[in-house]
């Protein structure tokens, strides 16, 4: 079990990632408790915490202190409005590259919750499909079918965007 | 024309808002494990969260205190409505009874300890189960299994350490003979019709699924047993200063809640019983209100005074599924001396100072496993085991 001082390192190293997770997962404002009650769950559960990269486990924690501390709609509506926040710092810029962000952010805010959560976890948070599997309690290979499953909804929801709002044009890797 | 992943468009899209300040952010590699030793920042953190129920409880104590508690009849939205939607979602539930209504939750506790000029207030939790039986000849078995108590609040936690860090144990914190012990499960058998049985409602466990679900028929039903109940307090002893016996509407709402919370009762029944407690005199409407653990749900509540104090118990329920959550206390006046039978004197307004969180009830064919050693005892007199 890890004392009191280890356990104080584990905070500190693993906070901003804790934190960037909620902060994908609901917004910024409702950012701060998920994280302290995260800790607070990992503190009472410090005998168990993996010795070995622990993150995946963290996020895990996370992951369901956020499904437990909030009903999905008030969720969702803080996440919906962090999406809308975020979209609109990017339009603001009118730099090809930032019109590209801001058409996967805009395209990101139309799909579902479970797709947004498997696609953020692997492009916002660099996790492999190993790790971000565990986060969300499934089996690896179920992970990636799910992950293959959201890639394509994303890539058509780009499409969409970029269909209703004419600009550089995206162009699914596959189809090279 | 360029041609782009959209897991790397995504990438490329991250919101810095993902960042702490002042915190970059480590792209793909999992952080080195942990080496640095330093004063522990997590405590605020921890300390901030363990310390919600209050601030949660601190914020509805204007609405309690701006309301004229003492005739209970002032209400911020209409009452016999408030659980209205939760009633229907309760009753519509499809069940088919098993041997068990199977409960299972969490008993939080907040109160102050230590010696005179070293004391600090403490979070106390305990992890609870009770399986109630339909068969009368059946025992109810309750379990309670001790979690660790912590300081309530990074401050609390500085007092505590002033009193010399003394062990923090179960939910007796005397560290021996706790009634949920640390890390251990006490099984505790109990009458099939405990508790409602003692407190008059002297109907086998199997005739509650025939209770009414019609919230008049069904407050008329249980009325029916208050003669007699009212008949056995001429023999009770005198109550103690700032307490009094039962009254019919306090014996009602208290056994309304009983049934709520652990008997086989019809899922129609739980849905009137629901419509009947909303309206029950001196009920007030709370709107969406978060439970100890922070999941919100629609509340109503009873103000009572105890003491020099004032308490308020608020019932909270998920409308969608009419699903209980909570029953929990809140301090509205604090207490400057501790009233009977409760250890809350010196606990700030607003402070969740008992609460039953519910995590899941459900009808099961399972009987509770009793640990080696450990059977169920043949009668009915209270015997317990630890495993």
């Amino acid at each position: 079990m890890l004392n009191d001082d280890e356990f104080a390192a584990l905070f500190d190293a693993y906070r901003p990632r804790v934190y960037a997770y909620a902060v994908s997962r609901c917004g910024r404002r409702l950012a701060e408790e998920v994280v302290s009650e995260t800790f607070v769950v990992v503190w009472r559960r410090r005998d168990v915490i993996p010795a070995k990269a622990p993150l995946p486990w963290l996020l895990g924690v996370a992951h369901n202190v956020i499904r437990d501390l909030y009903r999905d709609e008030l969720r969702r509506a803080a996440l919906d409005e962090a999406l809308r926040g975020w979209t609109e710092e990017l339009e603001g810029d009118v730099a090809d590259q930032v019109v590209e962000r801001a058409t996967a952010m805009k395209a990101l805010s139309t799909l579902s919750d479970a797709d947004k959560e498997v696609l953020t976890l692997v492009s916002w948070h660099g996790l492999t499909s190993a790790q971000a599997a565990a986060v969300v309690g499934s089996s690896r290979s179920a992970f990636f079918v799910r992950l293959h499953r959201a890639r394509r909804r994303l890539e058509a929801a780009i499409n969409n965007v970029t269909a209703a709002d004419p600009r550089p044009a995206f162009v699914p890797e596959e189809e090279k | 024309m360029k041609r782009k992943n959209a897991l790397d468009l995504l990438a490329a899209a991250r919101p810095a808002d993902l960042d702490l300040p002042g915190a970059p952010w480590a792209r793909t590699e999992e952080l080195p494990p942990p080496v640095r030793r330093v004063r522990v920042r997590w405590v605020g953190a921890v300390a901030a969260s363990l310390a919600t129920a209050s601030v949660i409880g601190a914020l509805a104590v204007p609405r309690l205190l701006d309301l004229d508690v003492s005739t209970g009849h002032v209400a911020t939205v209409p009452v016999g409505n408030a659980l209205d939607t939760a009633a229907r979602s309760a009753a519509a539930q499809r069940q088919t009874p098993g041997r068990f209504w199977y409960t299972e939750g969490l008993i939080l506790g907040e109160e102050i300890i230590g010696a005179p000029g070293n004391r600090y207030r403490i979070k106390t939790r305990v992890q609870t189960g009770r399986w109630a039986p339909r068969d009368p000849a059946t025992l109810t078995v309750l379990t309670e299994r001790g979690l660790p108590t912590v300081p309530a609040s990074g401050q609390e936690e500085q007092a505590w350490r002033r009193a010399g860090e003394p062990k923090l144990c179960g939910n007796d914190t005397d560290c021996a003979n706790d009634t949920a012990p640390l890390g251990r499960t006490r099984f505790i058998f109990m009458p099939g019709t405990w508790p409602y049985g003692d407190q008059g409602l002297t109907l086998p466990a199997a005739a509650l699924l025939d209770l009414p679900q019609e919230p008049d028929a069904l407050r008329e039903r249980l009325l029916a047993f208050w003669p007699a109940y009212g008949e056995t307090m001429k023999d009770w002893p005198s109550p103690p200063s700032g307490s009094s016996l039962p009254t019919k509407d306090s014996w009602l709402l208290d056994i309304s809640l009983e049934l709520l919370q652990h008997a086989p009762v019809s899922a129609g029944t739980r849905g009137a019983l629901y419509r009947m407690v909303a309206n029950l005199p001196g009920t007030r409407a709370l709107g969406r209100i978060p439970d100890a653990e922070g999941r919100r749900g629609i509340g109503i509540g009873w103000t009572r005074a105890m003491g020099d104090g004032q308490s308020e118990q608020q019932l909270i329920v998920e409308e969608s599924s009419g699903r209980l959550l909570a029953l929990q206390h809140v301090v509205v006046k604090p207490w400057s001396q501790n009233p009977a039978g409760n250890e809350t004197a010196g606990l700030p307004a607003g402070t969740v100072y008992h609460a039953l969180v519910y995590q899941r009830a459900a009808w099961t064919d399972t009987p509770a496993r009793l640990p080696k050693g450990c059977s169920a005892p043949t009668q009915t007199d209270r015997k317990d085991c630890v495993g």
